[in-house]
């Protein structure tokens, strides 16, 4: 009964500085225990794990590993290699990592414990009676800490029974000397010796990693984050007061040397000034390195500076970018100085030595090297290595770990190479490490975990679960469609008509849950990845494949455990019931989008038959049946969701544009072609279907759950962000209106030129650019009026139908599971806990979506690499829509890409066009106003408006330390001259040079048959909205859209 | 103070107790000679004295005296040297004005008052050493001494804090988790028939988590309940036992 037996209670006195500056002598209790839980498996004594969530250090290992205080500060690096598993950090280690340390490394210590994976756990020695040891009088910290350390040491291995060694790190000589001899099969090694008897056989490069950390910790001066800075109290009474203002440093890509912006956090917003605050040069950056959170001070307003707006090409070596004229810059914006940092924000960095760099040579710090960040934005690095000759042509991973206050560049080492450069698999490998995605193996305990299914050990139902499900295998038709080859197939959907003549609608969605239950190695693994990466070439799934295209995947004729969400509609498609809960179906038909798209365009049946694997084998008298019957289904389909969506469109949900290109590769991984992705009716129908399945599940959980159901809303547009927008739509005659969701997608649907189909296109994608970033939130953590989706204009929003490929999407499926009573609530998560998974989850699709952009347009340069100079795919057309100084920016709907074009080059000169379309450069100037901009020049004059086509010329600019990028050239200020006559679609179908579906093609022969020559008009006027983009993939998107200005 | 963790992800709060993990309680009755009833306990380093006189007549104006039942009197005072800076003033101020005011409310609510119409009862309460939870040593020392000089009571008043620190409640906090800025809530109760005789709370907590913590510090009301009641009984056994030796 009573809580304090076995607890023994002493008291430790500390000397602190209190807020006055005076030294206070403070005594604190602290209680000590004999149960302080060992959280191993190999434990005898049964200790109690505090709650099922911590991890346990692993039973496969060979010995467990307590580092020491100084080894733990300094090479944490070398711990949180995931190969090494087992470490048990005391809390005298996690003390000194806190005080001496700084809270960067502490959480990074916080994260390897957190990391399932890594078996790795946090002791609490100093509560456990017999760990425990008394600092003595006159004891230095070092000595104390380095015994208490021991003293765990020696108590696991005790504590188990001698049956694991325990192997303890350190980093000093006495130290090894004094306990080395203690007790055996408690080792005490230094970390090299540890390093090269255990790991170098396994990782190779560790002991280069161990010698340049080493390396680093040497050069290392004690207090090197603070000089410079003002001390952090007069930090934070600044940023109270007013005086200064914090924000992440944002280095602008394009003029990395020079400007860089803070986007100011929400607190210290004042209305003079809405606007970033510039930090111009590398001076005032004040060692700050892109995405750091920084504190600033404002300048006074005459030396408030302003960002250039002419267009700048990213060089090698930057040299002479200071010859700007006065007529390059806009108005003169609020102007800062880095006085602080607060976080920094380093990763891990992709590097390679310049080209020209010489060994060593007349260098008296030997080895010491200058390295070039893959990102521009990154200034470069200085890394001390012997291996500058072998490395030469690799692109290698360097961090960063310090920046001294007299020095030009912040200090890093070295960490491994990634590969030759220009090779593929190197450049693919560089795109993953600068977005920060950790896809490698999925490790052998995960898979074993998991039920397996093949010829020798197939998987079967299990009668249990049979028996809980609700079993649709027989009495729905339910039927999957999916992109063409698509593995992981994770919804399915079902229509049919009810006795009472009502409708039932049913989305059945894989039910990973079943499979993946919280803390299970897949489940840690799917969190930390969060997201499959899809990539140009590959993907990088979230589950193991067992799961993700086998056990989990809808695939036709297997039955398959599914959550489904089924509605009750009346014959106006209003909703008069709707049902919850965990199924079990058998999907008949996995059809594709063209081939479902075509049997509602009325496929002759012959053609569906070879079309549908699943047809084979039935007789010819059923045959037809089966057709007509699954025709019927599609038919309906779309009929319902054409309803949903006109209703959830006349309540203002907008539609918006992205091109996304298709890389089209052949068998030998050479690139075919690049394609934009085509839009059909029947992508908006299950999209339609799947947002209608998001959004009430969305209600449903949110009504459960209010303080605690994972939703994700896209907050209202940034209204300055619509600009150019404007001064577009404004080129043609439209008024965009965007003061609600609804009035700006009715401007859009307005805004449309007959003649010119890109007009609508360029406008909604201007549009996108001005959309702030869809995010996922728990619903404690944000105010009620918050909730809502601009976009898709629903009130609530989450993600329910992807959990093969979406973490988010398994715990909305535990929530909803939950609030129909099937699960506990138990297994959810607190507000708390979901509020930061929700943010790691959202950095994580940033990121995978930043990895797929950068990798297509990898893929981008690499297709104009093999194609060389070859007019037939390099001049292509190309639509203005921004206007700079020095040049305008460019869409090419071809390949979906944008990019400036220069109209005045580095010298001066500007771009003229005679009457026979020859080119000319010659001395002039630009002028330019809201709408357009004019060459000036002895010639004549030239203008370029909005909205304009012109004409371009694609080259790759080939780039060594940074990725390639590509270059568009001025060929002819008139639009490309098309053989090819406009077609149905506009400007879409004529980009589109290999249609990849021939029932696509049919599709648009027979609508233009029968509607002649003016059915673009006619599309325009009365057509379904179909052409104009992927409302669910595009709101996917809208992270990237928000990079591009 | 920034970064201290009050709950680590393993359990353990500053002082390596778990969550619903009293402080340990030691305590005497019967400390001084001249008072009628007296107490002495430490919860954890929070270290308190109470001194109870009565029921006796009205002191000072007869206009305090109620026709009904007895006044009580009570006044809390902090040493000087109990908290780390030497304190300016013992008593008197707001802080401690309040604490008088809610000492005197709690045991009016816990005494059986109308036993004594027109007396008074003095309840004498002095921390010597704080360290969070002055209020709940308080009232407990309190409880103590009133039984000590034998005036009858509903039952034992015991109180206890609790605190709700990363989505989990935390029962009884000391100095350092008080100063943290989270919540707090006091209550004292009558442990047997768990009902509550004063309850207070500062600073912002969800409505949803209120029962979670009121539920707990109700709890640890229970435990201290358990605690006294050893203590009143090893007191009484040993008086008793002292007065059969007298007298034989």
């Amino acid at each position: 009964m009573n809580d304090t037996t076995g607890l023994e209670k002493s008291e430790r006195f500390l000397r602190l500085r209190n807020a006055q500056g005076k030294n206070v002598c403070i005594v604190r209790e602290v209680y000590r225990r004999d149960n302080v839980p060992c959280q191993s498996p190999l434990c005898l004594s049964h200790c109690e794990k505090y709650n099922a969530q911590l991890t346990c250090l692993p039973s496969g290992v060979t010995h467990y590993l307590v580092p020491d205080c100084s080894v733990a500060r300094e090479f944490l690096e070398i711990l949180e290699l995931p190969e090494i598993t087992g470490i048990i950090f005391t809390q005298t280690v996690v003390h000194s990592v806190q005080h001496e340390g700084s809270r960067r490394l502490l959480n990074r210590l916080k994260n390897i414990v957190r990391n399932g994976r890594k078996g790795s756990i946090i002791f609490h020695n100093e509560f456990q009676k017999y760990c425990n040891c008394e600092r003595e009088a006159g004891e230095p910290l070092e000595k104390w800490q380095a015994r208490s350390t021991y003293s765990t040491a020696e108590w696991y291995f005790h504590h188990l029974a001698a049956k694991i060694p325990v192997v303890m790190l350190t980093h000093t000589k006495q130290m090894k000397e004094l306990y080395e001899n203690q007790t055996t099969n408690v080792f005490v090694l230094s970390i090299e010796d540890y390093l090269h008897k255990f790991w170098s056989m396994v990782i190779p490069h560790i002991l280069e990693l161990y010698q340049s950390i080493a390396h680093a910790a040497e050069n290392k001066s004690k207090d090197r984050d603070y000089k410079g800075y003002y001390p952090i109290d007069v930090l934070e009474a600044g940023l109270k007061s007013g005086q200064f203002m914090k924000g992440f440093l944002h280095v602008n890509k394009q003029n990395a040397s020079l400007e860089a912006f803070v986007k100011r956090l929400r607190v210290d917003m004042k209305e003079e000034s809405q606007s970033d605050v510039l930090v111009s040069g590398m001076s005032d950056r004040n060692r700050s390195i892109h995405g750091d959170l920084v504190v600033l001070q404002l300048l006074p307003r005459s030396e408030w500076k302003s960002r250039s707006m002419a267009l700048n090409v990213n060089q090698e070596e930057s040299t002479g970018t200071d010859a700007e004229t006065v007529d390059d810059l806009s108005d003169s914006m609020p102007t800062g100085l880095v006085v602080g940092i607060l976080q920094r924000n380093w990763r891990d960095y992709v590097c390679s030595f310049s080209k020209d760099e010489e060994t060593g040579k007349g260098d008296s710090k030997a080895g010491k090297v200058l390295v070039i960040p893959w990102d521009y934005r990154i200034p470069k690095i200085r890394i001390s290595t012997r291996q500058v000759d072998k490395l030469r042509d690799y692109r290698i991973l360097v961090r960063i770990d310090s920046w001294e206050i007299d020095s030009l560049y912040p200090n890093g080492h070295f960490v491994r190479s990634l590969g030759k450069i220009g090779d593929l698999e190197a450049e693919i490998a560089a795109v993953l490490v600068e977005n920060s995605i950790d896809v490698g193996q999925f490790p052998q305990a995960q898979i074993e975990e998991l039920p397996s299914n093949n010829a020798d050990n197939p998987w079967h139902l299990d009668p249990n679960e049979v028996e809980t499900r609700r079993d649709l295998r027989n009495s729905h038709l339910i039927f999957s469609i999916d992109p063409k080859g698509c593995e992981d197939v994770d919804d399915t959907l079902s229509v049919r008509t009810l006795e009472n003549g009502n409708t039932e609608l049913g989305v059945h969605i894989a039910d990973v849950t079943h499979f993946v239950r919280p803390g299970m190695m897949t489940d840690m693994e799917a969190r930390s990845r969060s997201t499959t990466v899809y990539l140009a070439d590959r993907r990088f799934d979230m589950l193991p494949p067992v799961l993700s295209s086998d056990l989990c995947s809808l695939i036709s004729a297997v039955d398959r455990y599914a959550v489904s969400v089924i509605w009750e509609l009346d014959s106006a498609y209003e909703v008069i019931n709707v049902w919850y809960g965990r199924t079990l179906i058998r999907s008949k038909y996995k059809l594709f989008y063209e081939l479902a798209q075509a049997m509602h365009d009325g496929m002759d049946d012959a053609e569906v038959v070879k079309n549908i694997p699943e047809l084979k084998n039935i007789l010819p008298e059923n045959l037809n049946e089966r057709i007509s019957e699954l025709r019927a289904t599609i038919n309906r389909l779309m009929e319902i969701s054409r309803k949903l969506r006109h209703r959830r469109t006349s309540c203002g949900a907008l539609e918006l544009e992205s091109v996304e290109v298709q890389v089209q590769l052949s068998e030998t991984k050479s690139i075919e072609d690049l394609t934009p992705k085509e839009h059909m009716e029947i992508h908006e129908t299950i999209e339609e279907c799947m947002i209608f399945a998001n959004h009430w599940v969305a209600k449903k959980i949110a009504e459960t759950f209010p303080t605690q159901a994972l939703l994700r809303h896209h907050p209202l547009p940034k209204t300055d962000q619509f600009e150019d927008l404007k001064n577009c739509a404004a080129v043609q005659g439209f008024k965009m209106n965007i003061s609600s969701n609804k009035e700006l997608a009715q401007s859009l649907n307005a805004a449309v030129d007959p003649n010119d189909a890109a007009v609508n296109k360029i406008l909604r994608s201007l549009a996108t650019r001005a959309m702030s970033v869809a995010e996922y939130f728990s619903t404690g953590s944000l105010s009620r009026d918050q909730f809502f989706h601009y976009g898709l204009a629903l009130d609530f929003y989450t993600h329910f139908t992807s959990p093969i490929r979406r973490y988010a999407d398994i715990l909305v499926h535990r929530q909803l599971l939950a609030a129909v009573g099937i699960l506990d609530s138990s297994v959810l998560i607190s507000d708390k806990g979901l509020e930061e998974l929700a943010s790691h989850i959202n950095k994580k699709h940033r990121s995978a979506q930043y990895a797929q952009r950068d990798s297509q347009e990898l893929f981008q340069c690499l297709y104009f690499k093999e194609r060389g100079t070859e007019e037939k795919y390099c001049v292509v057309d190309a639509i203005i829509f921004q206007l700079r100084t020095n040049g305008i920016y460019v869409s090419v709907p071809r390949y979906g890409c944008n990019g400036p074009v220069y109209l005045k080059d580095k010298n001066g000169c500007v771009v003229y066009f005679h009457k026979d379309s020859d080119v000319e450069w010659i001395a002039g100037n630009l002028s330019r106003t809201d709408q357009s901009i004019t060459v000036n020049c002895m010639y004549g004059k030239q203008t370029y408006n909005l909205l304009d086509h012109i004409t371009v010329k694609i080259t790759l600019m080939d780039s060594w330390a940074h990725s390639s990028s590509l270059r568009l050239e001025l060929v002819s200020k008139q639009a490309m001259k098309w053989e090819q006559t406009c077609s149905a679609k506009g400007q879409k179908s004529t980009i589109i040079q290999e249609v990849s579906s021939t029932a696509e093609e049919r599709r648009a022969q027979t609508d233009r048959n029968e509607l002649g020559e003016n059915f673009s008009k006619l599309q325009q006027m009365y057509g379904q909205t179909a052409s104009e983009g992927s409302l669910y993939e595009l709101f996917e998107s809208f992270k990237d859209m928000a990079l591009c200005s | 103070m920034a970064g201290l963790e009050l709950l680590s992800d393993q359990g353990f709060r500053i002082d390596g107790r778990r969550p619903h993990e009293l402080r340990k309680i030691q305590c005497r009755l019967g400390i001084f000679k001249q008072a009628d009833g007296s107490a002495y306990i430490e919860q954890g380093n929070t270290k308190v004295l109470a001194a109870v006189y009565g029921p006796h007549e009205i002191r000072g104006s007869r206009g305090k005296a109620l026709h009904d039942k007895v006044l009580v009197n009570c006044q809390y005072s902090m040493a000087t040297f109990s908290t780390g800076e030497r304190k300016r003033r013992p008593r008197g101020d707001r802080k401690s004005q309040e604490m008088t005011m809610h000492l005197k409310q709690t045991f009016d609510a816990a005494i059986q008052t109308a036993l004594y119409p027109r007396s008074q009862i003095d309840i004498f309460v002095e921390v010597l050493q704080s360290d969070g939870g002055n209020y709940c040593a308080s009232v407990n020392a309190a409880t103590l001494a009133v039984i000590d000089a034998g005036i009858p009571m509903k039952d034992y008043v015991c109180a206890c804090s609790a605190s709700f620190v990363s989505d989990t409640p935390i029962v009884d906090i000391s100095y350092l988790e008080e100063s943290s800025g989270g919540p707090e809530l006091i209550v004292a109760t009558l442990p047997k028939s768990e009902q509550i005789v004063f309850l207070e709370q500062n600073s912002r907590l969800h409505e949803d988590n209120l029962s979670k913590v009121l539920d707990l510090a109700v709890k640890g009301t229970k435990d201290v309940h358990h605690v006294l009641d050893q203590a009143v009984r090893e007191h009484v056994s040993q008086v008793s036992a002292f007065e059969n030796t007298d007298q034989s």
